[in-house]
């Protein structure tokens, strides 16, 4: 079991990427305490050796967007209205920021992953390929749709 | 950057500190402050486990108490007392001997598990083949412990099996008269046959009866009963009288029907000896 104090330094380090993603798939900001339990008693109890931070950083994403799926096959949660609930916990209420982050969570969800951890986790296909289990030709295929669709929403020369 | 306003947009997003704390709260509750060795839910597999093996203490003890629990008893008297308890499934669970020719007919015999009627079988070939069954012996078939519908298709079936063998008296008992008998040292049938014969001569004791067969004691009730003289013909005509159920099924229903000892049961028409007790 890991300590109490390799726990904090893990949540201070990925607790903000832990809410974005949860706020790409669940759109309800109130499951993200379930999912933050979730992912870090998994954390707690695993007995995994990380071989560098980096290592440690796509445990952490892959296992959020793991929990996330889980919580979303239930009937009630993924039926759930979103995006208001997330722009209240927003530090600044940026027009221009609500109206990207409603572009990207309007997306079916397949892209959404794609978009953050390529824009904003700055992942490389491959990397990507690897945290999502997905071959490396359909995360292109995925970043290029996902591109297409964020162009048409948010204006031509943006994306 | 294409993608400049994205990443504003999700730096913008941040986990508050009210979540964090949150989290951090149910770690210490769930991992009881980080003690090394309260990963694993002892607790909850501890009550899994009782449960687990609850379930199977109480279907074995289902199993054990349905299958090897008797239900009822059959004793059988000729001159070896013989009782068998048997289960819900009719087979004999338990065998018990009650005196020496009993212990000598059952110490070559193994009739647990077996169907009641092919016990008897069994049994009364070896009591045929040891010649404690003479010709014109008394079988003394009683039957406790059942409900009065399975005492009369038992006690239907045992005379089927044992009317080849010799003459046969029918009766049933409840479980309480069956423990007194117990308690004298006797099977059910010879019991209700001292019983009898004390009722018609309260001068007889115990002792009197020890060195008898069945079929001596029931020519003795016949005899203080004033029947002897019909005796030998019922006797004779038992086996082509009026059928198998009868004697058994006047016995289950009516104890009193028939006062004649072994072979002297004409009085009623039946065939063997009916003779019954309340439950």
């Amino acid at each position: 079991m890991r300590s109490e104090q390799e726990v904090n330094r893990a949540l201070e380090q990925y607790a903000d990427t832990i809410q974005r993603l949860c706020m790409i798939h669940l759109k309800n900001y109130h499951d993200t305490e379930d999912i933050f339990q979730t992912v870090f008693l998994k954390y707690v109890l695993s007995s995994v050796v990380f071989e560098n931070a980096e290592h440690e950083k796509a445990w952490f994403i892959r296992v959020t967007i793991n929990a996330c799926k889980d919580l979303l096959k239930s009937f009630f949660h993924s039926h759930t209205v979103p995006l208001e609930e997330w722009t209240g916990q927003m530090e600044d209420q940026v027009p221009e920021h609500n109206e990207v982050l409603a572009a990207v969570l309007s997306l079916p969800v397949k892209y959404r992953n794609v978009v953050y951890l390529h824009y904003y986790e700055e992942y490389s296909a491959a990397e990507i390929g690897r945290i999502l289990g997905k071959n490396v030709n359909t995360v292109y295929t995925l970043l290029t749709r996902s591109k297409r669709l964020l162009r048409e929403k948010l204006g031509g020369e943006r994306f | 950057m294409s993608d400049r306003r994205l990443k504003e947009a999700f730096d913008n997003v941040h986990a508050d500190d009210e979540l964090k704390r949150h989290t951090r709260e149910f770690l210490a509750r769930r991992t009881q402050g980080y003690k090394r060795g309260t990963i694993f839910p002892y607790r909850q597999m501890a009550a899994v486990m009782a449960c687990f093996l609850l379930t199977l203490a109480l279907a074995g003890f289902g199993g054990y108490y349905l299958y090897f629990i008797p239900v009822s008893s059959i004793s059988v008297d000729v001159n070896p007392s013989i009782e068998l308890g048997i289960n819900r499934f009719d087979r004999v669970v338990t065998v018990d001997t009650f005196n020496d020719d009993g212990y000598d007919v059952m110490s070559s015999l193994n009739v647990r598990f077996m169907d009641y009627r092919d016990a008897m079988d069994v049994i009364l070939n070896q009591e045929s083949e040891e010649a404690y069954l003479a010709e014109d012996a008394c079988i003394a078939i009683t039957v406790s412990g059942a409900a009065e519908g399975k005492q009369r298709e038992m006690l239907a079936h045992l005379h089927t099996c044992a009317s080849s063998y010799g003459n046969v008296h029918c009766s049933s008992g409840s479980h309480g008269e069956a423990l007194e008998a117990h308690e004298a040292g006797m099977t059910l049938g010879r019991y209700q046959a001292f019983m009898k014969l004390q009722a018609l001569d309260p001068s007889v004791t115990q002792e009197d009866i020890e060195g008898l067969t069945i079929s001596q004691i029931w020519d003795k009730i016949a005899e203080l009963s004033g029947n002897t003289e019909n005796g030998q013909q019922d006797r004779d005509n038992i086996q082509d009288d009026t059928g198998v159920g009868n004697g058994c099924e006047a016995g289950a229903q009516d104890g009193d029907a028939a006062q004649g000892g072994c072979g002297q049961n004409g009085h009623h028409g039946g065939n063997g000896h009916g003779h019954g007790h309340g439950h």
